[in-house]
């Protein structure tokens, strides 16, 4: 029962890690941002106080719906759900019953709803947003579907906990093919968070935000921290299994399994940080796509995890 | 004691059907009585029937009559696709029918989809190849008188043609003319004496197997086959598209699986045309859907994309049956998974495309708006069914999309794995025209054109398929499939489970996922209740300083995917003129007009003499009075004990799905109080 | 049409097209009569001005700039209508004028030969009263729709102060022309994120496609020609003219002063030509750093948005050493410029612009090597080269599509004609064509104003001016750093002049975007509208205070006074 409640507690921890970390990871990307612009830029907690005066602002609505409504507040608790799904080697939360799949399609789920909403309001601004969201994903899911493959091909689970974990074996970890798909990883996590170059869906300048143009109040509130919660969570795949396995590999030889825990969330933030400033680097240095330019890079990028999952047929 | 409910639910099952005929034959001059009449007597045989197949499912045994008909965990499956269906388009019918009432005739549907479902039901559980034919035809002749309901309308007219002639060319000949030469070579039409007696190095085996397989194919509407089934589904009467579209193209899976796989040891390669054109169908039913702007249309040429997805595997497994049977299984497993969710979501969207029929008097897209004002039911039903549709947690579809996934990527070669990826990336362009379904309905703009409320009678109709997409996808269903699959390879042995397969690919705690999913959705829907938008302001539409008209201010649904839908415009022109070409306008000039005739005069022929043919066999065998169940009560009672156990020890044992379950309970009181505050 | 030929006269010089012109118009005229150097103007019946304007628009290349409307009621009972058509080779205007009577106010409309005469004929119609014929656009466009049709503001009998009618009888209806049944509309405007002033574009769409656009702008549209001619004197004008734009204010005033200093024969002296000629290039290069930083912005390239206004600081910087002023520098006055460029402050300008030039290389660098950037501009909104025609585009606008004009070489003005710049031109006429050929004016200026820095002539700043004789005419131009802006005046009586037309390039330039548009996509049409760098305060002349605030709290008048007068201090 100790380790039962273990588990219970990490869930609640991850939990909490999610809510916490994924504004502040927003706060460190503009910040970085302002630095490359040469512009002092907000403070690391911007993004809370954004959120709290969100909150805190009497929403105007188009209409007094029960799905609008309800839509930001399932969107907002699936994705605070899920960030105890975050894979995290020695760390058990949910990613002990989470497999890849599902992940990503309930991330996909919450995305849906958010499309269904641009599209169910009569606006031609969100219409718009809503159609181009849902063809990158559309057009962005050959790429994750090789990703996928290659992973589940080369480590032969897809069960979060389990890759967490296996991902560090060096027998693993030191293959081409595994370059490969660490790099789609990192490049997953990139264009599915809709960093700069892939923001179609929301292009301020062209479409006013797209879905999200006719929420205010704690309602734009909550689309808004589920989608820096999807971000988070996104982020956390690539940086966990590439990143912070292979470093809780090596000091699993040296702390007890309890201490390890902490240990490897410690490492897991900092890497979370590191890498968030590069992806801000590069969302700094490129305009927004078109999505019908998209189209051909979102393809072609699909090479990358396809090369790796040749690479794990000859077991390189 | 088993034995006796199987024997007497069979018994009302077909007592019922024949009730429902004879009911519409003397209830004839009234329109909405005979109707009523015959659906609630579908309506009861539907029920016997599920009841049935589920006892016969669960519990794993097989019932045989006459040794012709037998039914054995496999059919029973259909025969639970078939009564599912039959209860939701029944209990729809009785109301939706109304909109119909200028045609007359009422008595002719009640008897036509009595005996459809009858039909459907009676060749899933046919033992031998005669009855089988039989029932098909009848089957198909039933299904043509349902397609051209509307016969005076010019599209239908047209579509029904399509339909008579594609059926008799691709479907009742090749299968009589296969079937035939099975019989002149093997002297019995028995499907397990055949099984013992085929020899593969005979010509005319090949040849019926060939036949078998186009006639197969082309009712299940594969790739190049597929031409009429988005003429013909969208010309009925919504709730019959549902059965066709639902279960009709599940009978040439079964088919090929029940039938073929299974007696007549059809060569593999066969299978690999049907893997490539099973993925054919995927896309190009996508691509096509996508830009389709019929909401009927749309739903057919998913009908198209979804029997791929329920191929891909069902292909798969036969090509491995020959090196891995457990994987094999899995595969078969996950196909009937799949074949099962899509039956009962594409039965309710079409009922909720009758839906839009009936309300707005229309089924183009841009005519719907905001169905959420005249039935909260409808709108419920159109969310739940299009977003099993796109395989999205925790519904039913997503168990069935990944169990898909898992049991493909468990085939570890790059044959499996390039597969894996292209159902996986192929999926979202499902995604992308259920969205396109759905989201017009949903559009909260003022639509004044309104024909009908929507009544008890089609609220009841759609609500049974939206609640067993909700419960089946709760509790992941999955491992009753591996029961069924692993059933159908060896019949005797039916407690060797293989879930365990499932390991490697997903968790083994993989049936709780949706069950978190579900819990966070209840909590968001908790959260949102308490909310309610209380101190919301309304304003209007950001229409940008200038006030436009909100029903022009908008992307209507024909033109959302314009833009991508262009990236395969010349594929699909090219496409499209061929087909016109070849299958309607030469052959309407050369073949329809003057052999055809010739042709429909032979084939009655020969469906009479075959009919004559069943006639005297059933005299033969109606002497014999007894029905001879097969015993293995024991081991049914068994597999249930086992699965309840396996429930309670992960109930008890894992505290994750401890804390599920308690979400779970949570999300479903949750629900109840919404469903009791918003219908 | 088969006699719709081309006569090319780009070689030829100004007195043998003058003489060809002559003979063209042979008949159609009564007289002619040439107020000042580059003007003459062809008095004409009514009947013959859609002839005159056919022959004059057959010449290769010549555009039709504007058509000033005037109500000459006080001299002749008449109002007069004068269409100017520019000569831009041999550095000549011509004006092709006609009198209607009061009770008899129908010309025949051009607005089907040459398209640039669609704006200016229904402002005339709006402001007038003038009707006509064959107009198929009968909306309003600079006044409101609920405007009654028979007040015609600009009459001289309709007192400038005169309230407006009681609007609320009736909400500002828009009347939509195209009928477009099975498209659906995008209000792009007023309020939309692009739009920094107000306008209105209503998009028909397929999908995300642009099959029409319609325009509706001159929300604020307020008159200001109107108070200049009634209430204020020569000298008083330049600043309220300087105040019509926050971006291209000094323009405005040099147009002004030009065109008043033309009429009156007045030659200013060298260093206020010199000092004409810096100020105008600071402000293009700010006007073209301003407008590189929006084009960033609306395709999601914050970073180049950023440093593109950090280099503006200091072009801003800059002008305040020089001027005192940040913005609107209130330096032109007739006859010459009020203020003084000290010397001790050339070398701090010098020293900043090789600043400038270090940085805004480096901006040019990575924006033209951004392969985003140029997918997302290259081949989008192509407006081809007979469309810009005839709509009459100026500046980079027409500069992109191939027709090599720019006013400070054609109508060499200030102190250009002394100075060397190259023009860059661009064939292609997408929004890459005209984002280059910003981003290569902005090293000409550079290069402009360190030449004149190092020839700043010595001497008096302005001349004195004494009388300025009634009843002339003259037009004044300017290249603004969005094209060709001209100014006409007509002097009247009592130190006041008659009438003041502003005609400001952007108002050539906005109405094409409407072809533009047609065919590309939603997300292409915020960078296809903002790449004529659309500046609606020029076009609907209304005030426009720019008001840069660099404090971060909001100050009193007292501590901004002080604050200002510490930096005046820093600067001196």
């Amino acid at each position: 029962m100790n380790e039962c409640l273990l588990e219970m507690i990490w869930v609640i921890v991850l939990i909490l890690l999610g809510a916490f970390i994924a504004p502040i990871l927003d706060g460190l990307r503009r910040k970085i941002r302002a630095k490359i612009q040469r512009r002092i830029g907000p403070p690391l907690l911007q993004t809370f106080y954004d959120l709290s005066k969100l909150f805190n602002l009497q929403p105007v609505l188009p209409f007094k719906n029960m799905f609008i409504v309800v839509s930001p507040y399932i969107a907002f608790a699936t994705l605070l759900v899920l960030s105890a799904a975050v894979p995290l080697p020695y760390v058990p939360g949910f990613s002990t019953v989470f497999d890849a799949i599902t992940l990503l399609y309930t991330l996909l789920f919450v995305s849906v709803l958010v499309v269904l909403l641009g599209l169910a309001l009569p606006n031609p601004y969100s219409n718009a947003g809503s159609t181009r969201e849902a063809l990158t994903i559309t057009v962005f899911e050959v790429f994750i579907a090789f990703t996928i493959v290659g992973i589940a091909y080369s480590m032969k689970t897809l069960n979060l906990y389990g890759l967490a974990v296996l991902y560090g074996f060096p027998k693993n970890y030191l293959r081409i093919s595994t370059l490969f798909l660490s790099a789609s990883l990192f490049i997953l996590a990139y264009i599915e968070s809709a960093y700069t170059p892939f923001d179609m869906g929301e292009a301020e300048t062209e479409v006013l935000g797209g879905p999200y143009l006719e929420f205010s109040g704690r309602y734009y509130g909550l689309f808004l921290y589920a989608l820096l919660l999807k971000r988070y969570i996104l982020l956390s795949l690539p940086v966990s299994l590439v990143l912070v396995s292979p470093i809780a590999m090596m000091l699993r030889a040296f702390i007890p399994e309890p201490l390890l825990s902490v240990v490897v969330l410690g490492v897991f933030v900092l890497f979370l940080f590191i890498t968030m400033s590069v992806y801000s680097v590069v969302e700094a240095l490129y305009p927004r796509y078109r999505v019908d330019l998209a189209f051909k890079p979102l393809i072609l990028a699909s090479v990358i995890p396809f090369i790796g999952l040749v690479m794990g047929w000859l077991g390189w | 004691m088993i034995m006796y409910l199987v024997g007497t639910l069979f018994g009302a099952m077909v007592s019922a059907y024949i009730l429902a005929i004879l009911s519409s034959l003397v209830l004839r001059s009234n329109y909405t009585l005979s109707i009523r009449a015959g659906l609630s007597f579908v309506f009861i045989a539907s029920l016997s029937q599920l009841i049935l197949s589920s006892i016969i499912v669960v519990t794993g045994i097989s019932a045989c009559l006459y040794g012709y008909f037998c039914i054995d965990s496999f059919s029973a499956l259909f025969l639970i696709v078939i009564g599912l269906a039959g209860l939701s388009i029944s209990l729809y019918g009785m109301e939706y029918m109304k909109i119909y009432r200028g045609l007359g005739g009422a008595w002719t549907y009640s008897l036509m989809v009595s005996l459809f479902l009858f039909s459907m039901a009676m060749l899933c559980i046919s033992n031998n190849l005669l009855l089988f034919v039989f029932f098909w035809e009848i089957m198909t002749l039933t299904s043509i008188i349902l397609i051209g309901w509307e016969y005076g309308k010019e599209y239908v007219a047209r579509a029904t043609k399509q339909y008579l002639y594609t059926m008799l060319l691709l479907n009742s000949f090749p299968l009589i003319l296969g079937v035939s030469m099975l019989w002149a070579s093997y002297g019995t039409l028995q499907l397990s004496s055949l099984e013992k007696m085929i020899d593969t190095h005979n010509l005319a085996w090949l040849l019926s197997i060939v036949m078998l397989y186009i006639a197969f194919t082309a009712k299940a509407g594969l790739y190049p086959l597929h031409f009429w089934l988005p003429d013909a589904h969208p010309a009925a009467p919504s709730n019959i598209s549902s059965l066709l579209s639902g279960v009709m193209i599940k009978m040439g899976a079964y088919g090929l699986f029940g039938v073929m796989l299974r007696y007549l040891h059809p060569p593999i390669i066969l299978y690999y045309l049907l893997l490539i054109q099973a993925l054919l169908s995927i896309f190009w039913g996508s691509i096509k859907a996508i830009s389709e702007d019929h909401a009927k249309r749309l739903l057919a040429y998913s009908s198209v994309s979804q029997i791929g997805y329920i191929m891909v595997p069902l292909s798969l497994s036969a090509i491995s049956l020959g090196f891995n049977k457990a994987l094999s299984a899995l595969l078969l497993a996950a196909g009937l998974a799949y074949l099962f969710a899509h039956s009962i979501f594409k039965t309710l969207l079409f009922l909720t495309s009758g839906c839009y029929i009936y309300v707005y008097g229309s089924a183009d897209l841009d005519n719907v708006a905001n169905i959420g004002m005249v039935s909260k039911t409808a709108m419920i039903s159109i969310i739940i069914g299009s977003l099993s549709l796109a395989g999205l947690p925790p519904l039913l579809g997503y168990i069935a999309k990944l169990s898909i996934y898992a049991s493909i990527l468990r085939g570890a070669s790059p044959l499996y794995s390039i597969i894996a990826a292209i159902v996986i990336a192929l999926s979202p362009l499902t995604l992308l025209y259920s969205v396109k379904y759905m989201a017009p309905a949903l559009r909260l703009v003022e639509k004044k054109m309104i024909r009908e409320k929507i009544g008890y009678p089609m609220t009841a109709g759609m609500l049974i398929p939206v609640v067993s997409l909700v419960l089946f996808g709760l509790y992941s269903i999955f491992g009753l499939f591996t029961d069924i699959s692993w059933r159908y390879y060896s019949p005797v042995t039916s407690t060797a489970p293989i879930e365990a397969g499932l390991i490697h690919v997903i968790s083994p705690y993989g049936y709780y996922l949706p069950l978190i999913v579900s819990a966070s959705i209840a909590l968001g829907l908790l959260l949102g209740y308490i909310d309610r938008g209380r101190d919301v302001v309304t304003s209007r539409i950001w229409t940008t300083g200038y006030i436009i008209p909100p029903n022009k201010h908008l992307l209507r649904p024909s033109y959302l995917y314009i833009e991508f839908s262009k990236l395969f415009k010349p594929a699909m022109g090219f496409s499209h003129e061929v087909y016109e070409c070849l299958v309607w306008r030469i052959p309407s000039k050369i073949v329809y007009s003057g052999i055809a005739s010739r042709i429909t005069r032979f084939f009655g022929g020969l469906n009479g003499w075959f009919a004559t043919k069943a006639r005297g066999l059933a005299e033969k065998y109606s002497r014999i009075k007894e029905f001879k169940l097969d015993e293995l009560a024991g081991s049914s009672v068994l597999a249930a004990v086992r699965m309840f156990g396996n429930m309670a020890r992960l109930i008890i044992v894992s505290p994750i799905a401890l804390f599920t379950t308690a979400l779970l309970i949570l999300s479903i009181i949750v629900l109840i109080i919404l469903l009791f505050w918003w219908v | 049409m088969v006699e719709f030929w081309m006569r090319s006269i780009e070689d030829l010089g100004r007195e043998e097209v003058m003489s060809i012109v002559d003979k063209e118009l042979h008949g159609l005229y009564t007289e002619k009569y040439a107020p000042t150097r580059d003007l003459i103007i062809y008095f004409a019946p009514r009947e013959n001005i859609r002839e005159i304007i056919r022959r004059l628009m057959m010449f290769s290349y010549t555009r039709l700039s504007v058509i000033v409307g005037n109500d000459e009621r006080y001299f002749r009972r008449d109002f007069s209508l004068t269409y100017i058509v520019s000569f831009d080779k041999q550095d000549l205007y011509i004006g092709v004028r006609t009198y209607l009577p009061e009770y008899d106010l129908e010309i025949a409309s051009i607005a089907d030969m040459v398209k640039a005469a669609w704006w200016n004929e229904r402002e005339n119609r709006d402001l007038y009263g003038i009707e006509f014929i064959g107009l198929k656009d009968k909306r309003k466009l600079v006044l409101p729709e609920y405007w009654p049709d028979d007040a015609h503001p600009w009459r001289k009998d309709y007192p400038y102060n005169k309230p407006v009618m009681d609007w609320r009888e009736g909400l500002p209806d828009y009347k939509p022309v195209g009928r477009h049944e099975d498209l659906d509309v995008i209000g792009l405007g007023p309020y939309h994120m692009i739009n920094d002033e107000p306008i209105h574009w209503r998009l028909y769409v397929k999908g995300e496609t642009i099959v029409d656009a319609e325009h509706r702008g001159f929300h604020n549209w307020r008159g200001i020609e109107k108070i200049a001619e009634g209430r204020l004197t020569y000298n008083q004008i330049p600043f309220i003219a300087e105040r019509i734009c926050g971006i291209c204010g000094f323009t405005h005033a040099t147009s002004y002063v030009q065109a008043v200093e033309s009429l009156a024969g007045i030659d200013i002296p060298d260093r206020a030509r010199y000092i004409r000629s810096l100020m105008l290039e600071i402000e293009r290069i700010e006007s073209h750093l301003l407008w590189i930083g929006i084009a960033c912005h609306i395709l999601g390239f914050d970073t180049g948005f950023m440093l593109s206004w950090k280099i503006r600081e200091h072009i801003m910087h800059l002008a305040e050493v020089l001027t005192g002023n940040r913005k609107t520098y209130g330096m032109d006055i007739v006859g010459g410029v009020r203020r003084d460029v000290l010397g001790d402050r050339l070398g701090k300008a010098r020293d900043s612009v090789k600043k400038i030039r270090y940085e805004y290389r480096e901006l040019y660098n990575m924006l033209i090597n951004n392969s985003i950037l140029v997918k997302r501009t290259r081949g989008v909104g192509v407006l081809p080269r007979n469309k810009a025609i005839s709509y009459g585009v100026v500046g980079p606008v027409a500069r992109a599509t191939g027709l090599d004009i720019d006013v400070r070489r054609d109508h060499s003005y200030a102190a250009y004609k002394e100075l060397s710049f190259d023009v860059p031109v661009y064939s292609e006429g997408d929004v890459l064509a005209i984002t280059l050929v910003r981003l290569d004016e902005v090293f000409e200026s550079l290069d402009l104003i360190e030449q004149i820095l190092d020839a700043l002539p010595g001497g008096p700043l302005a001349v004195d001016v004494k009388d300025i004789p009634e009843n002339k005419e003259a037009v004044g131009v300017v290249e603004a750093p969005r094209g060709e802006d001209i100014h006409y005046v007509r002097s009247g009586l009592y130190n006041k002049i008659q009438r003041w037309r502003v005609r400001a390039p952007s108002y050539a330039n906005i109405p094409p975007v409407k072809e533009m548009l047609i065919g590309y996509r939603l997300a292409d049409a915020p960078i296809i509208y903002a790449s004529v760098d659309p500046c609606l305060a020029c076009t609907e002349r209304y005030l426009v205070i720019d008001v840069d605030t660099g404090s971060k709290k909001i100050m009193t008048d007292d501590e901004l006074r002080a604050k200002s007068r510490k930096l005046s201090t820093r600067i001196g």
